[in-house]
């Protein structure tokens, strides 16, 4: 009982620190973090016994499953509250409280100023809350309240500044795709309980394959499912086609895209894949579809990140294009690499964003990188530890990211997936480019800074740099802990046993790495892609080199002249392939005709094609009468033909 | 009579004669709206304490003719929260507009003991009789600012067409006593056991025809929902909210009455028309609200997108082969989704009143312009209420919408077909009731706005519309065994 009133604690605890922070915080003035912040830091501590428990092996294979209370009580229709705690929840359990605290911390600093701060912090527990019942829920019933609470959390907190009208759309949008998204993985879940009658995970998915290998259920069906639950995935994760809410969301505070557009609630659709793993396993042909939409979105993103201006998006656009690797390595059948990618990404883009917010804090809300340059001298531990943050994301050992990229690029290469593979090293090399661009802009070289600010710029509150410094840690090392000796890492250890049988369905088993052969090979070659880009950058945007203590000047008629090289090329990533403009046109104008079209409809020709029976019927001369009584009598008469419409409907339908 | 009959038809009694009794108390100290709203009240709390006395153990009074079953009781405790709700955050409307609450409490209670009549009827003619007794009123409360053309015209036209709308269900009856004999509802069904399918006599399909087009009236299913729009826009405010809820539900209730209890036997006849009727009720009802302006009139628009989705439960019952588990859970989410739909709909209403205490406040949508600034409380609830309408969890909004679309999904066919409908659907359906949370929050309020009344029955209409909506999304728990049994009731 003990493990199981812990688990209910993380999740009571925050959703208590919501309510007091809403019903209190107002009259908390600057102090409303004062409920927020430790109730967050305590579900972080209690997580972690839980996280230790559930990682040494403290509930066994299966887990620790307990059911809190019976939800839905309807006949054969049951859903319970019941959650499931192994060791792939508690891998997720650290990213999510741990960057989660951090971020709660950071926030005291970052939103001090700001006279809405009650209502960020409530929303911020409330979120905590979701994300935490996401990854606990045992069933797609409490999942999809989940999946369907962290989107509105994540649509109030983008709007949170919603006097602005960009963020007000930002929101909407934010909130619009993940609707799509929804639709799908709705109809997933009736699918699921209309095949196999339960929403249970583990026991669906055991009857699923059950069903499968004895022939009640048609491979198609299986295909179907999965896809249809993959649409929840891929716009809570914002792969292609629903991507274009996440850049956008950027217009929220800082600490939020750190914390749920990069390290957390965007994570879901990973989890949920990785979850589903047996589900998916059955079927080639999604499997398929995923790895092609994961990889896509990795090299779309990536070729727009190479251009944009805006700190924040260029980080927006790496996340898309990180979360599109973890999809193509769950593709693959690479289950580990995907989860450790995503553990390795959580940190280090939590730490890259809240380095971005130290920025805009320090240069006065400016998120243009042409309008900074040299902030290195002036944010020396900002500096420091987003330069950790984007070594680790360019790949460079032995940081985080490094490790968990490999091991999704050696994994496809071996798993036969050499187009996946292709891809993914020319996304490296992107990658390594645009973090270099986005460091040599934003640090190095001449400063652009606006002179009414310049000498104001200073180093960020500790509040603010604290968290920073504790999130490089990981950043740096998470890696070598989790990832060496290569191919039997800790992480390994810790989740293969859950990917089992999704690696039998597949034919995949593990072979030992063999350091001096391929697997050697192949971490030579996406270091030496990730070091190419890396150089150029440096090249091209200016580096400071800490030991030597010279530094390299940015080159800014180069870039000009290679942009000008390829103008098209330049101009499709710049406007983002145009997505926006489809979009527009498709839903918002399209869209918006056929709405109109339709209460056209209703009012010309449904109620005209009444009224203008009506019209013949009672002949010209009278209209003033008309226009007292006519309505009622054409309504009247609507509801006679629709009655012998009926009529003739019974009679047809019983005669045949 | 014995004791256990006069105990059925107490509930029933009590109402007609607590409605007598405002009349009388208006008589003794006239224009006392405070005296009356506490008789009200008072009346109405005990009401349901008779109620749950009174139980429903199938006791049937008046030769079987009546019957008060666990059903009748389900229906009796959602019918007297109508009441209740109604008259706790009408005064808000009635009194700065001098329109008088005796009558306007009397009249809701007649139309309500209507309702209840219909609830426990088992005899085509008491159906009819509960029918009548309950929209007669309607048509009074929809006309009851009379020095306001809109509510007259509304009116007149909600009576002329429900005049014959009435008519036209008197007329399906004929048909079905002819060709039955019978107007009792267990003898209806009897005489009709293994009549259904191809060769199915004329005249009882024109029967069905009928009966099918004077319901779908009633709950206001498209395309036999033009008076809704006009009435909803015309009556005072609490009216409308009432109109949305009383007699839909009550229509409902003279569904399962009918269709389900009398007419089983036929439902492999009348389920596409059911299906036909629920698919094109909600999307026209959600499409027209998407580009409404006025909340009234969008609010009507949504319930008639409402009664698609009961209507997808009743679908689910008819599709189903009989006995299985999808047709009572159809029924059961049919009943889930009237009691949920009363709490948020009516809560919202509320809401709606409470800005218009002042008069002078229209209905446009920009009157909720920066709500959530100027009443926090207010916006909150109405967000509240419009996230649950919209069915986002863990609202009560969402677990009815939950329970009809499963069990149309479980009852397979074309009904699982209607499930689709639903879901795209709600889906659709966000995007206006989300456009009124959007004025609250993220536009400025006017200067000249009105502040918000906060009476006492409006606080307490608004905190029990908020811990329906909250509680039955929380835990269904509290109300399902209840459903379930009624479903039970009816099936044999």
């Amino acid at each position: 009982m003990p493990m199981e009133l812990l688990v209910t604690l993380v999740l009571a605890l925050p959703i208590a620190g919501f309510g007091l922070t809403a019903l209190v915080g107002r009259r908390l003035g600057t102090r409303a973090w004062i409920v927020a912040v430790p109730a967050i830091v305590v579900t972080w501590a209690i997580a972690m016994v839980v996280v230790w428990t559930a990682l040494s092996g403290g509930f066994g294979t299966d887990g620790l499953h307990f059911t809190l209370y019976q939800w839905v009580p309807a006949g054969d229709f049951t859903i319970e509250a019941n959650f499931a705690v192994d060791n792939l929840t508690a891998v997720l359990l650290i990213v999510v409280t741990t960057v989660g605290m951090l971020v709660h911390v950071y926030s005291i600093g970052y939103m001090a100023h700001d006279p809405g701060r009650w209502r960020f912090f409530a929303y911020l527990n409330l979120f905590m809350f979701s994300m935490l019942l996401l990854v606990l829920a045992g069933n797609f019933m409490l999942l999809f309240a989940a999946w369907e609470l962290v989107g509105l959390c994540s649509y109030l907190l983008i709007g949170f500044w919603y006097p602005r009208p960009s963020a007000a759309i930002a929101a909407k949008k934010a909130f619009l795709a993940n609707r799509v998204g929804d639709v799908g993985f709705a109809l997933g879940i009736f699918a699921v309980w209309t095949t196999v009658g339960t929403l249970n995970f583990t026991d669906a998915f055991e009857r699923l394959s059950e069903g499968l290998a004895g022939g009640q259920i048609e491979a198609w069906a299986i295909t179907g499912i999965a896809l249809l639950l993959f649409c929840g995935a891929v716009g809570k994760s914002a792969q292609f086609p629903l991507h274009v809410w996440l850049p956008d969301a950027m217009e929220g505070p800082t600490p939020v895209s750190a914390l749920i557009h990069a390290a957390t609630m965007v994570n879901a659709g990973v989890y949920f894949v990785a979850r589903a793993n047996p589900l998916f396993s059955l079927s080639p042909e999604a499997m398929f579809v995923v790895a092609a939409i994961g990889i896509f979105t990795a090299i779309l993103a990536a070729s727009i990140a190479l251009t944009q201006n805006d700190i924040k998006r260029v980080l927006a656009y790496s996340t898309l294009s990180q979360l599109g690797y973890m999809f193509a390595s769950l593709g693959v059948g690479a289950y580990v690499a995907a989860i450790f990618h995503m553990t390795a990404q959580g940190f280090t883009k939590g730490l890259l964003f809240l380095g971005s917010g130290s920025v805009i804090h320090g240069v006065h809300e400016e998120q243009d990188m042409n309008r900074m340059g040299g902030l290195w001298r002036r944010m020396p531990i900002t500096h420091a530890t987003m330069l950790v943050g984007s070594l680790s994301m360019a790949g460079i050992p032995p940081l985080a990211a490094f490790f968990s990229k490999d091991e999704i690029l050696g994994e496809a290469f071996k798993n036969g997936f050499l187009w996946v593979w292709l891809v993914g090293i020319v996304v490296a090399a992107l990658t390594a480019f645009y973090m270099f661009r986005l460091m040599g802009k934003t640090f190095y070289g001449p400063s652009h800074v606006d002179p009414a600010v310049e000498p104001h710029v200073r180093e960020s509150p500790r509040s603010m740099t604290v968290p920073l410094i504790l999130l490089a840690i990981p950043a740096a090392l998470l890696g070598l802990v989790l990832g060496l000796p290569f191919g039997a890492g800790l992480i390994g250890q810790w989740l293969e046993p859950i990917f089992e049988e999704a690696q039998l369905n597949l034919g995949l088993h593990h072979e030992p790495v063999q350091i001096l052969g391929v697997d050697g090979v192949l971490i030579l070659v996406s270091v030496a892609v990730a070091t190419a880009g890396l150089a150029v950058a440096i090249r091209l945007f200016g580096f400071h080199w800490p030991l030597r203590g010279d530094d390299t000047e940015a080159q800014p008629e180069r870039v000009a002249a290679l942009t000008a090289r390829a103008p098209r090329l330049y101009r499709a990533s710049f406007r983002k392939w145009w997505f926006d403009e489809l979009n527009d046109l498709l839903f918002v104008r399209l869209g918006g005709r056929v709405a109109h079209f339709i209460w056209w409809f209703d009012r010309a020709i449904v109620d005209g094609t009444v009224n203008g029976i009506g019209d013949v019927v009672q002949g010209a001369g009278r209209d003033l009468r008309r226009i007292q009584t006519g309505r009622v009598q054409n309504y009247a008469l609507g509801i006679a033909i629709a009655l012998i419409v009926m009529a003739g409907g019974f009679l047809i339908v019983t005669a045949r | 009579m014995t004791v256990a009959e006069l105990l059925a038809i107490a509930p029933l009694v009590f109402v007609i004669g607590l409605a007598i009794a405002l009349v009388v108390v208006d008589m003794i100290r006239p224009h006392d709206d405070r005296l009356i709203g506490i008789v009200a009240v008072v009346g109405l709390v005990v009401g349901l304490e008779v109620v749950l006395l009174a139980n429903g153990d199938g006791t049937g009074v008046f030769g079987g003719a009546y019957v008060r079953d666990r059903l009748t009781f389900f229906l009796d405790l959602v019918f007297l929260a109508i009441a209740l709700l109604t008259i706790l955050f009408a005064p808000d409307y009635l009194r700065p507009r001098g329109l008088p609450m005796a009558e306007f409490a009397a009249t809701l209670l007649f139309a309500i003991s209507g309702a209840m009549l219909i609830g426990g009827a088992r005899d085509l003619l008491v159906l009819f009789l509960g029918l009548e007794l309950l929209v007669l009123p309607g048509y009074m409360l929809a006309g009851y600012a009379k020095r306001d053309g809109l509510s007259t015209e509304g009116a007149i036209k909600y009576f002329l067409l429900g005049s014959f709308s009435s008519a036209i269900f008197l007329f399906g009856l004929a048909f079905t006593w002819g060709y039955t004999g019978s107007t009792r509802v267990a003898d209806v069904a009897v005489a009709l056991q293994g009549v259904t399918g191809p060769g199915l006599s004329a005249g009882l399909a024109i029967g069905l025809a009928l009966l099918t087009s004077g319901v779908a009236f009633k709950i206001a299913a498209v395309p036999f929902h033009y008076w809704t729009p006009d009435a909803y826009q015309g009556s005072p405010t609490p009216v409308t909210g009432y109109l949305s809820v009383g007699p839909k539900v009550a229509a409902f209730a003279l569904i399962l009455r009918l269709f389900v209890e009398a007419l089983a036997p036929l439902k492999a006849d009348w389920v596409d028309a059911i299906v036909i009727l629920a698919a094109i009720t909600m999307t026209l009802g959600n499409l027209v609200a998407l580009t409404q302006d006025n909340i009234k009139r969008m609010l009507a628009y949504s319930s008639i997108a409402h009664t698609g989705y009961m209507l997808v439960g009743l679908a689910a019952f008819a599709g189903a082969p009989a006995g299985s588990p999808a047709a009572q859970a159809g029924l059961e989410g049919l009943l889930f989704y009237a009691a949920a739909y009363t709490f948020m709909n009516l809560g919202a209403f509320a809401v709606v009143t409470a800005l218009q205490g002042r008069t002078g406040v229209t209905s446009q949508i920009a009157t909720f312009a920066g709500l959530g600034r100027r009443a926090p409380l207010a916006g909150v609830l109405m967000t509240l209420f419009l996230l649950s309408l919209t069915g986002i969890p863990p609202t009560a909004g969402f677990f009815a919408k939950a329970y009809v679309i499963l069990a149309a999904v479980q009852a397979g066919g074309w009904v699982s077909v209607l499930a689709v409908v639903a879901v795209l659907n709600a889906a659709a359906a966000a995007f206006y009731y989300l456009r009124v949370v959007v004025w609250m929050y993220m536009r400025e309020a006017p200067d000249d706005a009105q502040p918000l009344t906060d009476s006492w029955p409006m606080k307490a209409g608004l905190a029990a519309a908020a811990l329906g909506t909250v509680l039955f999304g929380l835990v269904p728990g509290v109300i399902i065994p209840t459903a379930q049994a009624a479903a039970q009731a009816l099936l044999p």
